[in-house]
């Protein structure tokens, strides 16, 4: 069926008062357009050009060039003629592959060259367009002669009658494919990347579970064998201790019964039952500091636990001449007891390595970036730097037990302490040039504040030992 | 295990916990060295002690000496009960063990241990650990009817 092409004059646009500026313009833009369209189909440029009869042919002709160099479909309609187009501009070809004489001559074509999917929604937009006049501005796909999709982005305006009916439509489909394409290309980009970082994410989440897991495995083994060394240190205790007990009841009671030699085997078997005795209580203090969940919510006045220990050690440092000197030392969230085993061990350290001069240690604190540095310096034979590592592990020893007596773990108990508390321990020494252990313990801002108080001041005075 | 072992006008009873035979003779040995007139009755494992003390007729002892770590029933658990029990109130009871934790010895403290030794390396330990009992029963009357 085809819809007759009723041109209306241009006359009734003339002057109409109730459109605003910018659609008298278009209005009369569309009047001057409508003139120049023939009442037979349109046969090309050729033919409407010649057919141009309107008031203003010069304008038309300026206006249609102008609109026909404009890479996209214009069109009009009216509405009075069901819909069907009266104008559409040449681009119609480039775009969609129908000349516009097809398109125009087939007054429904453009309703089935709208993509299936997107008819629905035209519907419904249209239908509302109609009944508000409001322009109407969406984006459509459109079906070209071979049936490709272009992506149409259309402004429709309604254009009415100076007595308010809608008179025709007018408006412009942009082919926004490359726009759409790229836009599609970019969600599938955007897409694709979300996938891949949660592939990623699940990725590392997995191996985050996986060592977590290992962490938890080496942590129970660790456990497992810190249970271990416990039980076993202890189960040994007692067998140690029948040994020496019966060997002293055997020399008191009985040694009559022995001559010289069996006493002198006697001596050694007690003397051997002392020193795996101390070697199994070492151990079981260092499996201990690690199992005890030790409360370290209390501050310990270091300057406090100096002087027990100067106290525990005064025979030693008595026999030994040595002259032991203590600065103002800070309070810290470590157990009294565990840092007294910490200064015990290093400043009877200290002494019992000494040289040919009288031993003089100096126990000292800093705080350095947020942590308690303690010094216990001491000028006695020092430490090769190739065994500054070896030193704090367990039962190893640099020198003969006679001549430096011990189980060879103090230092590898002060590294358990230091690190149970997230804190560090190390020596700086040379070869006969005295030692300097120094460790840290991460401070709390409380004992900060203890250190300048008058408190702290007046401990300080009770050590002095220089 | 139940020795009594008696002596001539014993006047105070110790009663002792303890599964190592040889701790046993020499904690007995050092009480008597130290000039203690008593009588002692022992026990090898926790189960017979709790059945002792729980036991209406049983002699209640002067001081009761404990290992921690015996047999059956803990030695903690035992103390818990005497702490528990009237009879039993004027008791002294110290803990004879291997460890030297200290949480072990705050832990018997709380629970009503009135000392605390740590099982000694030699013989000198022992006699101390016999002088601090004689040194003890000779502030008080013996509780017990022999």
């Amino acid at each position: 069926m085809k819809v007759p092409r009723t041109i209306p004059e241009g006359g009734p646009l003339n002057g109409t008062s109730f459109l605003g500026e910018g659609e008298t313009m278009l209005a009369g833009l569309a009047a001057s357009f409508f003139a120049a369209v023939p009442a037979s189909p349109l046969n090309g440029d050729d033919s409407f050009e010649e057919v141009s009869h309107s008031a203003a042919p010069e304008l038309s002709l300026r206006y249609r060039t102008l609109l026909e160099q404009i890479p996209a479909v214009v069109f009009m309609a009216r509405l009075e003629d069901g819909h069907s187009e009266a104008y559409v501009s040449p681009h119609i070809e480039t775009i969609l592959g129908f000349t516009r004489e097809e398109w125009l001559d087939d007054p429904i074509r453009w309703y089935y060259q709208i993509h299936p999917d997107d008819r629905g929604r035209w519907n419904i937009e249209a239908a509302s367009f109609v009944l508000s006049g409001q322009p109407l501005r969406s984006v459509y796909r459109v079906l070209t002669r071979d049936g490709h999709v272009v992506w149409f982005q259309c402004e429709v305006k309604m254009v009415r009658r100076p007595g308010g009916q809608p008179w025709f439509f007018h408006g412009v489909g942009i082919d926004v494919t490359d726009l759409k394409n790229a836009e599609q290309e970019l969600q599938r980009a955007h897409d694709e990347l979300e996938i891949r970082v949660q592939e990623r994410t699940a990725e590392l989440s997995r191996a985050n579970a996986e060592l977590q897991q290992r962490a938890e495995e080496l942590a129970r083994s660790n456990a497992d064998l810190e249970q271990f060394a416990y039980s076993a240190s202890h189960d040994l205790q007692e067998p140690i201790r029948n040994v020496a007990i019966s060997a002293q009841l055997l020399a008191r009671d009985h040694s009559s019964a022995l001559d010289h030699e069996g006493q002198g085997l006697l001596k050694t078997a007690l003397n051997s039952a002392y020193h795996m005795e101390s070697l199994v209580r070492d151990l079981l203090e260092y499996t201990r500091v690690a199992r005890a969940a030790e409360e370290t919510g209390n501050e310990t006045d270091a300057h406090r636990v100096m002087e027990t220990v100067l106290q525990t050690l005064e025979a030693t440092i008595r026999d030994s001449g040595a002259e032991v000197t203590c600065d103002l030392l800070p309070s810290v969230l470590l157990p009294a007891f565990r840092l007294q085993q910490l200064f015990q061990n290093l400043v009877s350290n200290g002494i019992k390595y000494r040289s040919d001069k009288p031993p003089r240690i100096h126990v000292s604190a800093a705080l350095v970036d947020g942590s308690w540095v303690f010094s216990v310096e001491d000028n006695g034979i020092g430490i090769d730097p190739q065994y500054h590592e070896r030193i704090f592990g367990i039962f190893k020893r640099l020198h003969n037990k006679d001549k430096y007596p011990g189980t060879g773990i103090g230092l590898a108990i002060c590294k358990r302490i230091v690190e149970h508390v997230g804190g560090r321990i190390w020596v700086e020494s040379d070869s006969g040039k005295g030692a300097r252990f120094m460790f840290t313990i991460p401070n709390s801002a409380n004992a900060a504040r203890k250190l300048i108080d008058e408190d702290a001041c007046e401990v300080a005075p009770r050590i002095a030992h220089r | 295990m139940h020795t009594a072992v008696s002596s001539d006008n014993a006047r105070f009873h110790i009663v002792i916990l303890e599964d190592n035979e040889l701790d046993l003779l020499t904690i007995k040995r050092s009480i008597r060295e130290a000039g203690v007139n008593c009588e002692f009755t022992a026990f090898a494992d926790g189960e017979e002690a709790l059945a002792y003390v729980n036991e209406a007729a049983s002699r209640v002892a002067d001081l009761m000496i404990l290992d921690l770590n015996i047999p059956k029933v803990e030695g903690a658990s035992v103390l818990n009960s005497i702490r528990g029990n009237p009879r039993w109130a004027h008791a002294k009871v110290a803990v004879f063990t291997a460890s030297q934790d200290p949480g072990d010895i705050a832990r018997v403290k709380l629970l009503g241990a009135d000392d605390y030794f740590v099982k000694p390396m030699d013989l000198a330990g022992f006699a101390k650990i016999g002088s601090a009992v004689k040194d003890w029963l000779d502030k008080r009357a013996p509780v017990s009817g022999a």
